[in-house]
């Protein structure tokens, strides 16, 4: 047996070596935020020191580097637009299959299961038909060209969740309510909704992540730079020498800061949501 | 609820789902199947080729190859080094103590930022001319052992491997975590009361009770690798003369960079069905591993 004197040197052991591998996962981030307060000789000569002065204008420079404005914009737009569509469309789907009563049930069945499929399907199988789709629906270079994609992959995911979630209400909620005669907008909204909302929440913290940070679908599908988003701001860098690097450094900054904000704020949600995605997708 | 059971209600509700569903996930995967049997750029007609694509791909394509290997290198990393990382710090993360949750929000973080984000966080410190890396090396005498992490001819999928590894292993430990968590606390009462050790609790108890999360990280382990392609087009783009080219990066190279279609949609194709055959076999050799512990009780 241990003594406890041994099991107390032990438990700070452990803490020890979390509070390290945590500290190394972090570091690159206040390696970003230090190097983008330096200018670009001292990156270049000590990029590994504390800056000696806070170079500010960097972040001036940042703003000429990157269109950083119009990619918030239209990530944030990507977003609203997507998450309405997706909702307002998943939602009663996920209903008619969670709560009514089909005629015959083998169709019910089948539609799920075949809702589901789309969970094995890889992003890189559909970007270049969904790139065919939208040239014969003339969407390209419009922001639907990105959005209908996305909301298609996440059908699969959202009917999962939300279709488990609505069948655990009880049916006699809704009879009721049915009773005193709700039609059917008003169940899903008034009566249902409200009694999923983890779920929901779940869902859209899921497939918000999804569109901020999708990439190879926006790359081929919105090359008009009216309609940049962050991820595009982003790839710019790569093998332009020629851009202004401690600005770039800021503009990351910029782009990183605030996701990682968000996720602070919301950071239960998106880890229990990311990870129940995982273990049942 | 059978008031609602007519037809006109279940078809305004799934319809348009269904719709979107098929035209931009289920109908893709056909055309993709049917794409890569053709030789198709774009601008004159596709032809017909049958497996063609398939054959050269397999048998002359040597870009493929270092792909194949590329990728390779980079599961076998995970594998080694990503999965007992997290499995270790979901079984630290299970002590309880204040700050706790502080220190786990901190190691799942990166997995929250986009691929493309994380390439460029990366390229800050792996440059081999103006990353932090090397300069550091420099700076505390140990000069010999800067290396070109990224661009050269050989350590690429290495650096790729680490970026990956700090990407996701947090996430994969909040999986472990999850799963440990659904082991019954008694079980580790009555461990405890017959004497057993810490690491015999883990040995005996933890891991083969864990056995399923296993399945569930080792599968999401290799399908993520071979999704790998934001941070490769961040670091390299493949290069330097497609050295360290991955296999769905090379994909969209081919198809979009090359107009190759039909040749870029086969190698699409070939990826899917590694990624599938390693999966399944690994689950059949679970499955294998299950009925052989069960015949021994």
């Amino acid at each position: 047996m241990k003594t406890p004197m041994e099991s107390r040197l032990l438990h700070t052991v452990r803490i020890a070596l979390l509070i390290l591998i945590a500290a190394i996962v972090v570091l690159p981030f206040f390696w970003t935020i230090m190097l983008s307060f330096k200018s670009n000789e001292e990156i270049l000569l000590n990029p590994a020191t504390l800056p000696v002065s806070l170079e500010w204008s960097n972040y001036r420079k940042a703003f000429e580097t990157l269109p950083l404005a119009r990619m918030y914009y239209n990530t944030f737009v990507n977003i609203i637009v997507s998450e309405t569509l997706t909702l307002l469309l998943i939602y009663p789907s996920s209903y008619a299959l969670a709560k009514i009563p089909f005629r015959r049930d083998r169709l019910r069945r089948f539609i799920y299961t075949f809702l589901l499929l789309g969970l094995m399907i890889p992003a890189y199988i559909l970007v270049f038909p969904d790139y065919q789709v939208n040239i014969v629906l003339r969407l390209m270079n419009t922001r639907m060209a990105l959005l209908l994609p996305i909301v298609a992959t996440n059908i699969s995911f959202d009917t999962l969740l939300l279709v488990g979630a609505m069948r655990a209400i009880p049916n006699e909620v809704e009879e009721s309510a049915i009773i005193d005669g709700s039609g059917m907008v008003k169940l899903c909204l008034h009566i249902s909704a409200p009694m999923i909302v983890p779920t929901l929440v779940t869902v859209t913290v899921f497939n918000v992540l999804h569109i901020w940070n999708e990439y190879m679908f926006s790359s081929l599908y919105l090359t008009d730079q009216a309609l940049v988003t962050l991820p595009l701001g982003m790839s710019y860098f790569q093998g332009r020498y020629s851009m202004d690097y401690a600005g770039m450094i800021a503009a990351t900054v910029l782009i990183i800061v605030p996701q990682l904000f968000f996720y602070t704020v919301f950071q239960k949600k998106i880890i229990s949501g990311l990870t129940a995605g995982a273990v049942k997708g | 609820m059978h008031v609602f059971s007519k037809n006109k209600y279940l078809i305004t509700m799934l319809a348009p789902v269904l719709i979107l569903y098929c035209v931009f996930i289920i109908i893709p995967v056909f055309v993709s199947v049917y794409f890569s049997m053709l030789d198709y750029n774009g601008i004159t007609d596709g032809k017909w080729v049958g497996l063609a694509n398939y054959n050269i791909l397999l048998s002359k394509d040597f870009v493929f190859a270092l792909a194949v290997k590329n990728n390779m290198i980079v599961v076998a990393l995970l594998l080694l080094f990503q999965l007992p990382l997290s499995f270790l710090v979901a079984l630290l993360l299970k002590t309880s103590f204040s700050g706790n949750a502080v220190i786990k929000a901190m190691v799942f973080s990166p997995q929250v930022l986009g691929s493309i984000t994380v390439g460029l966080i990366w390229i800050y410190i792996l440059d081999p001319y103006k990353g932090i890396l090397n300069s550091l090396l420099e700076q505390l005498s140990l000069g010999g052992f800067k290396q070109q992490w990224i661009g050269g001819t050989k350590l690429t999928p290495v650096s790729i491997s680490i970026i990956s590894i700090w990407q996701g292993f947090g996430f994969y430990a909040t999986i472990f975590l999850a799963g440990m968590t659904a082991i019954p606390e008694s079980l580790y009462e009555a461990a405890s009361i017959d004497g057993a050790t810490r690491s015999q609790t883990t040995r005996y108890l933890t891991l083969p009770l864990l056995k399923d999360t296993f399945t569930i990280v080792v599968m999401l382990i290799i399908t993520n690798s071979f999704k790998i392609f934001e941070v490769l087009q961040q670091l390299t783009d493949g290069g330097p003369a497609y050295r360290s080219e991955m296999l769905v990066h090379y994909m969209y190279v081919m198809t979009f960079t090359n107009s190759r279609y039909g040749y870029g949609m086969s190698i699409a194709m070939v990826t899917f069905l590694i990624s599938a055959v390693f999966s399944l076999i690994y689950l059949l050799r679970m499955d294998r591993d299950n009925a052989m512990g069960g015949a021994k009780r």
